[in-house]
């Protein structure tokens, strides 16, 4: 066994499900998912969006070993369901306008990267805990200062097409607040 | 298979081998990091505060590897620096933020905090879900307006009310539009969660102090005017309800009750701490100060301080030195 699963044990074992179980359940439940997907009936590839989206979101929830096998698969079901996220909005939505000769507007284009913004931070905190420092430094202020700047700019380009004026600014503001605040990593209570 | 799915699944591919390196080299193995973490159990577990040239002697190691490890440690919550080189070491089983511990430290005379956390504000009040509840509000609102525009049917009565919100004449948004609502709706969420933890914070924090005894908040800004003396104590109690071990499975802090009985005076008073993190480790601190015993914490307190450090400890992968297993009693 190695090292930080002795540890680990000693701390956490008698309050989770044992290894093999959590293992056990997490198939059973990726087996429900793909069963239900299947009778949706939906296209193959957005079946695969939607399966590849449902196991990031409940590998967290039931995988609690720290190995480091665990951890990077973890890491790795981020990146897939991010790219499946990313494949979606591109062949889906952007694509099928580029090739049909029109243009895609910049407002559209904000709304793409709020969401993404959004989407790959919760995505980040929900599978990449090992990464999240609930211990606020520098690098977590600028991160975070990086993203709100886009966030803000996004966001006063969408609120311009409704030619609000200074209240576009203002909502952009407070809503991006929000954003900073939603997004800075919080110990859990 | 379809071709058109190549591009898909090597797009999905590619992000999953990515990120999967990434977490896999932020879980290698620190042989500097090793080393410190080593000087400071071996060194610092009782007085808990060191500074950087001390640590420099004891390891070996050159300033900036050290600093990238004490760096490391500082993030994973094990040490907080409390002036220019030198840091205090925390104890593993303290919860609370940077504030709140220099508070707890303040109120207690510099105590030794060995356990300090807050109860979870969200079991004994399950309407607080109810958060989370508007965002699967959101969230199917947002997929049937999705469906209504692309498949029509019976989801079609959802576009017009998305139709009415976008900028006039611009059908183009509609989607992007969408997803934006899922988006902000996750925010709003976070927003809200957010807002309850500060108030939780500020609510219901508990504290256990090597001379001090249990500290507490009573109320809403309390400043732990809630006190049980070591010797006021007369029994513990764990209780970990069936809802609280099957959250526990799933929940990345398991929660339980412990439940003190103390005497003032000739009154015996019950005070019950609902849903607290890593209740045994609770019960064993309280059963330790209780007894005027701390071996329990003294023989673990490698084993403590490792799994806190968990973020910053690499995977023993590869071999190296064994952990000392727990001794027998």
């Amino acid at each position: 066994m190695a090292e930080e699963e002795v540890v680990l044990a000693e701390i956490e074992a008698g309050y989770r499900l044992r290894p093999a179980t959590q293992v056990g359940l997490m198939i059973v439940m990726v087996l429900l998912g793909l069963f239900i997907i299947e009778q949706a009936k939906l296209p193959l590839d957005v079946s695969i969006m939607v399966a590849t989206i449902y196991v990031a979101l409940l590998y967290p929830l039931i995988i609690k070993i720290r190995h480091r096998l665990a951890i990077a698969l973890s890491f790795g079901l981020y990146g897939a369901a991010l790219a499946a996220i990313l494949y979606w909005i591109i062949t889906g939505h952007i694509l099928p306008l580029v090739q049909g000769g029109q243009a895609v507007r910049l407002e559209a284009l904000a709304l793409y990267v709020i969401f993404l913004e959004i989407v790959g931070m919760e995505l980040f905190h929900h599978l990449c805990e090992e990464y999240v420092f609930y211990e606020r430094d520098w690098r977590s202020y600028l991160m975070v200062s990086l993203l709100s700047v886009v966030f803000f700019a996004c966001l006063y380009i969408f609120l311009s097409a409704y030619a609000l004026g200074f209240m576009a600014l203002l909502l952009s503001a407070v809503l991006t607040i929000m954003f900073a605040w939603a997004i800075l990593p919080e110990k859990p209570v | 298979m379809d071709m058109e799915l190549i591009p898909l699944l090597a797009s999905i591919a590619v992000g999953f081998a990515l990120t999967f390196t990434l977490g896999w080299k932020l879980k290698g193995r620190s042989e500097a990091l090793d080393r410190v973490v080593d000087a400071i159990v071996e060194n610092y577990l009782d007085e808990r505060r060191f500074s950087v040239n001390d640590l420099r002697q004891r390891t070996g190691l050159d300033d900036a590897e050290l600093r990238k490890a004490l760096a490391r440690l500082e993030r994973a919550g094990l040490i907080t620096r409390v002036e220019k080189g030198s840091y205090r070491l925390k104890d593993p089983l303290v919860f609370l933020t940077d504030r709140d511990y220099d508070r707890a430290m303040r109120l207690t005379k510099d105590d030794n905090i060995l356990y300090g956390a807050y109860q979870n504000p969200y079991l004994p009040r399950l309407y607080l879900f109810l958060v989370y509840g508007l965002f699967l509000a959101d969230l199917v609102f947002v997929v049937g307006a999705y469906l209504g525009y692309v498949i029509n049917g019976p989801f079609s009565s959802f576009v017009a009310p998305v139709m009415r919100l976008l900028p006039p004449g611009r059908e183009d948004l509609y989607v992007p539009f969408l997803l934006f609502l899922l988006g902000m709706g996750l925010i709003f969420v976070d927003f809200i969660d957010n807002i309850i933890k500060a108030w939780a914070r500020e609510r219901f924090m508990v504290i256990v102090g090597a001379l001090s005894g249990i500290s507490y908040d009573k109320a809403f800004a309390d400043e732990l005017s809630g006190r049980i003396r070591r010797g006021q104590i007369v029994k513990v109690d764990l209780n970990v309800s069936l809802l609280q071990k099957f959250i526990n499975y799933f929940r990345s802090v398991p929660l339980g009750d412990v439940t003190v009985v103390y005497r003032v005076g000739k009154e015996e008073r019950v005070e019950s701490f609902r849903n607290m993190p890593f209740p045994r480790e609770l019960f064993y601190v309280i059963r330790s100060i209780q007894l005027g015993a701390l071996q329990w914490r003294k023989r673990y307190a490698r084993t403590l301080m490792l799994w806190r450090a968990r973020t910053a400890i690499p995977s023993a992968e590869g071999g190296g030195r064994a952990w000392p297993r727990r001794r027998s009693s």
